[in-house]
C-alpha cells in the first residue's frame, strides 16, 4: 500500500479545552489512485491531510508514506520527507505574492534534479500568457492553476489538495478537475483530496467518510465520472 | 472606540515584548549618552562663567619688563579698572616636573579650593588640582622646592589656568609634567630668591571694569615712563647694552659725520676767500699792467718824431709796447679766470654751507630719535593676551560647546532613526490586520481613530524611552561620569550639576513629537486605503516589485524579489547603518586624529633639544642652529588659533623645508591648508593681536610638517619683516643638550617631552573611542536584528509555505537571509566612505580650538576592517535570525486560510 494510515490520533488543546480531534484512523491507498476524504465540519479531515503532509504532528498511530514513517519525521528528513514524496494544493492558493507565476512554479522545481517541464507544463496550465504576471493579476482559477503548476513540477508521488475548488466557480472548478485527473492519468499521481463538494467523489478511485474523527466509511467508486461531466460543482 | 483599541496596547507589548523592549532600551540609551553629553556640556558651561564670576576672572592679562610703580598702578586703578600683580617662575621638581608658582591672590582670579585652606605661612602651599591628582597631592602632603618643604594646605583650581598649559602654544595639557601653585607673598620671595630660580615672569591680570578698553589700556602702559636699567635680569641688560653699544656707534658715525662736514665747510670757505684774494690781485696786476701799457704807449708817442734819427730807439720802444700790450692782455685773462675760480669756490662752499646745515639737521633729529627710541623703548610690554584669546581660560567649556549642539542634533536624528524602525514594525502590523482594518472602516470606524491608534504604541515607547533615559542621563550615573572626562583633563574645580529646562523640555517632548510626525507620515498612507482593498489585502505591485528580472537564476530572482518587496525595511537597515557608520567613524576619526597627532609630532621633531630664548646671545651657541620663531593668530568659527611662523635657514638640518625668499612668502604646513580651506600661490593673513598689526602672506608651496598649525619662512625674509637684526634668533635646535645660561630661556623643549604629550591624547581619548566604537556596534546590531527580523516576520507565510514544500533549513537561509548580505554588503560599500566623508567635512568643527592640523586619512586596512566588522556582525544576527527561521512553523501558512 502506498498511503498507510493505523490508529491515527491528534488532539488539541489541554484539560477544559482539550478536544480530540482524530481519534485513530485507519486506512490506506494504493498507488496513483485518487481518493476524496469527506466529511462534516470538525470531522478531522483537514487535521489528517496535515498530518499526512507533515504540517501538523499527530499524538500516536503511524502514517507510511511509499514506506516512509512520517510519525517522528523533524527537521531536514521532514523537509526532504515532503520534497521527495509530496506535493500541495491549498484552497486559498498560497502563491508567493511577489514572485510571477514563472517564479513561483521554479520555488518547486528548484527542489527537484528531474523536474517536469516548466515550459510544458505553463502550457498544459493554460498559463502561458500569463507566466511574467504577479498573483494579483490573475484570476483564482489561473491563481489555482499556478499552485497546481508548482505542486506538480516537481512531479510529486502523493498530491495532497486541501479544498482545492472551494474557492472557485463551478465552471472554474470543473477546469481545475479534468486538470488534476488529466495528471493523474498522466503522471500516475496519488491524489488525496478533502472537499466539501459532493460531486467531486464521484471522479475518484476511493471515497472516505470521516465523523467524530474516526473513518465511518470508505469505498472505491467502481464507476467514474470524468470530471469534465462533473455536475452542482 | 478609542477605549477599546487601548485595550490592545498591552496585548500588542505582550505579543512582542522582546522586540519593544529592546527599542525602549535603545532609546534609553541614546537618550541617556545625548543627555548626559548634553547636561554636561551645559554644567560645564555654566560653570565656568559662573566660576569665572565668582573669581573675578581677568578680562585680560599682560606681561612686562619691568614691574609697574606703584604710582603708574594707582593711575591705572583711578581709571575705574581692577589690577592685580600675578608674578610666577617656574621650579622644577626632582620628579621632572614643572611647578609655576604664584603668590596668593585677593583680586582677580581668586582660587577656588577643592580642600583645605589658603597657604598662610611661609612654608605652605596650594597645589592646582589635576597637578595634585596626577602627583597623589593631598592637604597635608610635604613637597620639596629649592631645597626646601613645603606643607600643602589645599587643592585648589584657579580659572585662568582652567587648561593649564605650560605654553600658550601647546597642544596638549599634561600635568603630570605641569602644574600651578600658590604660595604667601614671604613664601613666594623666599622661593624666587634661592639658587634654582630662572627668569620671573611678570604678569599682571586686569578687571576693565567697563571703564576702559584693553587698548585703551595698553597704550597707557606703554605711554608709562620705563626706565629700561631698572630691570634687574643681567641678561635683559646685556640686550640693552647691547641696544646701547649700537646707540653710541650711530650717534658716533653722525657726529663724525657732522664734524667732517664742518671741516669742508671751513675748507670751502677758505679757498672761497684764497680765490677771492687770487682774484682781487689779478685785477690789480691786470690795472697794473694795463697802466704799464698806457705808459710805453704815451713813450712811444713822444719818441716817434725822433724814430727816424734813431731808428734802434724806435724799434725797441714798439717792441716794448708790443710787450706790455701782451703783458695786460695775459693779466686780463688771468684775472678774468681768477674771477671763474672765485664764482667756482664760492658755489662750493654754498653747497657745503647746504651739506653742513644738512648734517647738522640729521645729528639733530638722530639724537632726538635716537634718545626716545631708547628712552621710551623697548617697550615695557611683552605680552598682551585677553580672556577670550587665552588657551588657558574656559578650556573645557570651549571644548563641550560642539558636544551640546552636536549632541542634541544627534538625538533628534537617532530618534528619527527609531522611531522609523517603530513604524516598520507599525506597518507589520497594519499589513497583518489590513482585513479588520477594512472591516472597521465599513463599520464606520474613522482614519484619523486607527492612525492615533497606531501611533500610540510607539509613540508611548519613545515617550517612556526619552524620560528614562534623560532620568538616567541627568543621574550621577549620566552627567556626572560624562564630567569626569573633563575633570580629567581640565583643572577644574566641583561644578555643581545643572539640569536646564530647555534639555528637560527636549526629552519629554522631542521623542514623542518625532515619533507621532515620523509614524503619522509613514502610516497614514497605509490606512488611507479602502476600505475593500483592506478587507482583500490587496497588495499593489509597485514599479519595483514588477520588474523583469531577465534570465537570472531562480535563487538570484528570489533574493532580489525578496528584497524589492522588503524595500522599505531594507532601507531602514541601510539608514541605521550609516547613521551607527558615522558614530563609529567620529570615534575613529578621534582615534586616527589623536593617534596621527602623537606619531607624527614624534616623526617630524627631528631636534632633540629646542631652546626658546628670551634674551638670545650674541653668538649661537656651538651645535646649535639657529631660527626666528614667533607666534601669530588666524580666526576660524570663533577660534583664535596660535600659527607658529618659523624662519629658518636653507640648510637647516631640523625642518625638511625649502624656503623661498620673500618678506611674505610662506610654505605652509598641509595643517594651514586643510584648516583653513587655502592652497599653494593664496593669500592669507595672520594677526599680531598684541601689537594690532595684520601680516599678509602668500603661500608659496606646502610642507606636510604636523606640529602644530605652522609656516616657514626663509629666516633673513622674516627677520627683515619683523624688523629683527640681520643674525636675530631666538630659538636654538640641537641634536644633543647644549650648556645654555637659564637665565636666557623661556624654555627648553625636549623630544621626548612632545611624545609623551602627544601620547596623552590617545590615553585621554580612549574611553570616548571605546565608548563610540561600541554604541554603534551596539546600534546597528539591534537595528539590523529587529529589522531582518520583521522581515522574516513578514515573511512568515513565504517561509512556512516552502517548509511545507520541502526546503532544507540550508535553503531556506540562502532563500531567506542571504538576501539581505546583498543589501549590508552594498549598504556597507556606500555607507562606508559616505560616512567617512560626511564625518571629516564635521569632524574639524569638533576640534576648531585645537591649533594642530587634523589628519583624518585612514589606512586601507582600516576600511577593510570595518567592512569586516559589519559582515561580522550580520553574520551574527544571521545566526540568531536562523533559529527564527526554525520556528516558523509549516503550519502559518493554515491560518491563511480563513
Amino acid at each position: 500500500m502506498y498511503l498507510e494510515l493505523k490508529d491515527v490520533k491528534k488532539s488539541y488543546g489541554q484539560d477544559g479545552s482539550y478536544v480530540q480531534v482524530l481519534k485513530g484512523v485507519n486506512t490506506g491507498l494504493e498507488r496513483g489512485q485518487m481518493c476524496v476524504i469527506q466529511g462534516t465540519s470538525g470531522s478531522g479531515k483537514s487535521t489528517l491531510l496535515n498530518c499526512i503532509g507533515g504540517l501538523d504532528v499527530m499524538d500516536s498511530g503511524s502514517i507510511k508514506v511509499d514506506g516512509t514513517e512520517v510519525f517522528g519525521l523533524k527537521g531536514d528528513a521532514l523537509a526532504d520527507y515532503r520534497r521527495d514524496n509530496l506535493g500541495f494544493i491549498f484552497q486559498f492558493y498560497n502563491l508567493v505574492p511577489n514572485l510571477t507565476v514563472l517564479e513561483n512554479i521554479q520555488v518547486c522545481e528548484y527542489l527537484t534534479k528531474n523536474p517536469l517541464n516548466i515550459d510544458e507544463l505553463i502550457e498544459t496550465l493554460g498559463l502561458s500568457e500569463h507566466r511574467n504576471k504577479m498573483p494579483s493579476q490573475l484570476s483564482g482559477g489561473q491563481q489555482q492553476r499556478c499552485a497546481i503548476a508548482r505542486a506538480l513540477v516537481k512531479n510529486p508521488k502523493l498530491l495532497l489538495c486541501d479544498e482545492p475548488t472551494g474557492a472557485l466557480d463551478s465552471s472554474t472548478s470543473r477546469d481545475i478537475l479534468v486538470l488534476l485527473e488529466q495528471i493523474n492519468e498522466k503522471y500516475g499521481t496519488t491524489m488525496l483530496i478533502v472537499t466539501h463538494n459532493n460531486s467531486i467523489k464521484n471522479m475518484v478511485h476511493k471515497v472516505i467518510y470521516l465523523k467524530d474523527g474516526l473513518v465511518k466509511k470508505e469505498y472505491f467508486n467502481e464507476t467514474r465520472i470524468p470530471a469534465c461531466e462533473l455536475e452542482d460543482l | 472606540m478609542r477605549k477599546i483599541l487601548r485595550k490592545r496596547i498591552p496585548r500588542e507589548i505582550r505579543e512582542n515584548f522582546f522586540r519593544y523592549l529592546a527599542l525602549f532600551v535603545m532609546i534609553v540609551f541614546c537618550m541617556y549618552i545625548i543627555i548626559a553629553l548634553v547636561d554636561a556640556a551645559e554644567t560645564i558651561m555654566q560653570g565656568t562663567a559662573n566660576n569665572q564670576r565668582l573669581t573675578h576672572a581677568e578680562d585680560l592679562q599682560i606681561t612686562v619688563f619691568n614691574r609697574l610703580t606703584a604710582s603708574q598702578i594707582s593711575e591705572i586703578e583711578e581709571r575705574g579698572v581692577t589690577v592685580e600683580a600675578h608674578f610666577s617662575f617656574d621650579e622644577s621638581l626632582p620628579d621632572g616636573s614643572v611647578l609655576r608658582i604664584f603668590e596668593n591672590r585677593e583680586k582677580i582670579d581668586t582660587l577656588m579650593l577643592e580642600s583645605g585652606r589658603e597657604a598662610s605661612e611661609d612654608n605652605e602651599i596650594v597645589i592646582e588640582k589635576r597637578y595634585a591628582e596626577v602627583h597623589d597631592l593631598h592637604d597635608g602632603s610635604v613637597i620639596e622646592i629649592a631645597g626646601n618643604e613645603y606643607i600643602v594646605t589645599g587643592i585648589a583650581t584657579s580659572v585662568d589656568y582652567d587648561a593649564p598649559f605650560r605654553k600658550f602654544s601647546d597642544t596638549a595639557i599634561d600635568s603630570a609634567a605641569f602644574g600651578t601653585a600658590f604660595v604667601t607673598a614671604e613664601g613666594y620671595t623666599g622661593i624666587r630668591n634661592s639658587e634654582s630660580t630662572v627668569t620671573e615672569d611678570l604678569t599682571y591680570a586686569f578687571i576693565l571694569n567697563g571703564s576702559m578698553t584693553s587698548d585703551e589700556l595698553k597704550e597707557m602702559i606703554r605711554d608709562f615712563p620705563f626706565d629700561y636699567s631698572e630691570v634687574d635680569d643681567p641678561y635683559y641688560q646685556e640686550m640693552l647694552a647691547d641696544s646701547y653699544g649700537k646707540k653710541d656707534e650711530i650717534l658716533d658715525g653722525i657726529n663724525e659725520l657732522f664734524d667732517g662736514v664742518s671741516e669742508l665747510l671751513d675748507g670751502s670757505e677758505e679757498l672761497r676767500d684764497g680765490a677771492g684774494e687770487l682774484r682781487d690781485g689779478l685785477r690789480e696786476l691786470q690795472e697794473g699792467t694795463g697802466e704799464f701799457a698806457n705808459g710805453i704807449d704815451s713813450i712811444s708817442g713822444r719818441i716817434s718824431p725822433y724814430a727816424g734819427m734813431v731808428p734802434a730807439l724806435g724799434a725797441a720802444v714798439e717792441g716794448a709796447r708790443e710787450g706790455a700790450g701782451e703783458i695786460n692782455d695775459g693779466a686780463r685773462e688771468a684775472y678774468e679766470g681768477s674771477c671763474e675760480l672765485y664764482d667756482g669756490t664760492k658755489e662750493l662752499y654754498d653747497g657745503v654751507s647746504e651739506l653742513y646745515d644738512g648734517v647738522s639737521e640729521l645729528r639733530d633729529e638722530s639724537n632726538e630719535l635716537i634718545d626716545r627710541f631708547f628712552t621710551q623703548g623697548p617697550d615695557n610690554i611683552t605680552s598682551f593676551v585677553l580672556r577670550e584669546e587665552n588657551v588657558r581660560i574656559g578650556g573645557a567649556a570651549g571644548d563641550v560647546v560642539i558636544n551640546k549642539l552636536a549632541g542634541m542634533v544627534a538625538g533628534v536624528i537617532l530618534i528619527i532613526m527609531f522611531t522609523y524602525v517603530l513604524s516598520v514594525f507599525v506597518i507589520h502590523q497594519i499589513q497583518k490586520e489590513s482585513s479588520v482594518i477594512g472591516a472597521l472602516y465599513a463599520l464606520g470606524v474613522k482614519k484619523k481613530d486607527l492612525l492615533r491608534h497606531y501611533i500610540t504604541l510607539p509613540t508611548i515607547v519613545c515617550f517612556l524611552g526619552g524620560i528614562t533615559g534623560a532620568l538616567l542621563g541627568f543621574s550621577k550615573y549620566g552627567c556626572e561620569w560624562q564630567m569626569a572626562d573633563s575633570y580629567a583633563y581640565y583643572s577644574l574645580p566641583s561644578i555643581e550639576k545643572v539640569i536646564p529646562a530647555y534639555l528637560i523640555i527636549y526629552s519629554i517632548v522631542m521623542p514623542p513629537v518625532v515619533s507621532v510626525i515620523v509614524n503619522a507620515i509613514v502610516i497614514n498612507k497605509r490606512l488611507s486605503k479602502t476600505a475593500l482593498s483592506l478587507i482583500r489585502n490587496e497588495q499593489k505591485i509597485g514599479k519595483t516589485g514588477n520588474v523583469d528580472l531577465g534570465k537570472m537564476k531562480y535563487l538570484n530572482r528570489f533574493r532580489v524579489r525578496q528584497m524589492l518587496k522588503e524595500k522599505r525595511t531594507a532601507f531602514t537597515v541601510v539608514f541605521g547603518m550609516f547613521i551607527c557608520l558615522v558614530i563609529l567613524m567620529l570615534g575613529l576619526d578621534c582615534y586616527v586624529l589623536c593617534d596621527s597627532i602623537g606619531e607624527l609630532n614624534s616623526s617630524d621633531t627631528h631636534y632633540e633639544y629646542m631652546y626658546t630664548y628670551k634674551y638670545p646671545s650674541d653668538e649661537v651657541p656651538e651645535g646649535g642652529e639657529p631660527c626666528f620663531i614667533t607666534s601669530l593668530k588666524k580666526e576660524k568659527n570663533g577660534y583664535s588659533l596660535d600659527i607658529t611662523v618659523i624662519g629658518i635657514d636653507e640648510d637647516n638640518p631640523y625642518y625638511d623645508v625649502e624656503t623661498v625668499s620673500g618678506k611674505n612668502m610662506i610654505i605652509a604646513s598641509e595643517g594651514i591648508l586643510t584648516r583653513y580651506g587655502v592652497g599653494v600661490g593664496d593669500k592669507i593673513i595672520f594677526s599680531d593681536n598684541a601689537e594690532g598689526i595684520d601680516y599678509g602672506f602668500t603661500i608659496a608651496g606646502t610642507t606636510p610638517y604636523s606640529v602644530g598649525l605652522s609656516v616657514f619662512m626663509d629666516i633673513d625674509s622674516m627677520r627683515e619683516l619683523f624688523g629683527e637684526d640681520d643674525d636675530y634668533y631666538n630659538v636654538v635646535l640641537a641634536d644633543h643638550e647644549l650648556d645654555i645660561e637659564e637665565g636666557r630661556l623661556y624654555s627648553i623643549t625636549r623630544k621626548e617631552d612632545i611624545e609623551k604629550a602627544s601620547d596623552i591624547f590617545v590615553d585621554l581619548m580612549a574611553p570616548m573611542f571605546i565608548m563610540m566604537i561600541s554604541a554603534s556596534s551596539i546600534i546597528f546590531c539591534i537595528v539590523m536584528y529587529l529589522m531582518m527580523s520583521v522581515m522574516i516576520d513578514r515573511a512568515a507565510f513565504g517561509i512556512s509555505l516552502v517548509k511545507i514544500f520541502g526546503y532544507r533549513k540550508r535553503e531556506l537561509k540562502k532563500l531567506y537571509l542571504d538576501g539581505n548580505l546583498l543589501v549590508v554588503v552594498i549598504g556597507a560599500v556606500i555607507g562606508i566612505p559616505l560616512s567617512k566623508m560626511l564625518m571629516d567635512a564635521i569632524f574639524p568643527t569638533f576640534v576648531g580650538n585645537v591649533a594642530c592640523p587634523v589628519p583624518l586619512g585612514f589606512e586601507w586596512y582600516y576600511y577593510l576592517i570595518i567592512f569586516a566588522g559589519i559582515m561580522l556582525c550580520y553574520e551574527l544576527i544571521n545566526l540568531l535570525l536562523t533559529r527564527k527561521l526554525d520556528r516558523i512553523i509549516p503550519a502559518e501558512v493554515l491560518k491563511n486560510r480563513e
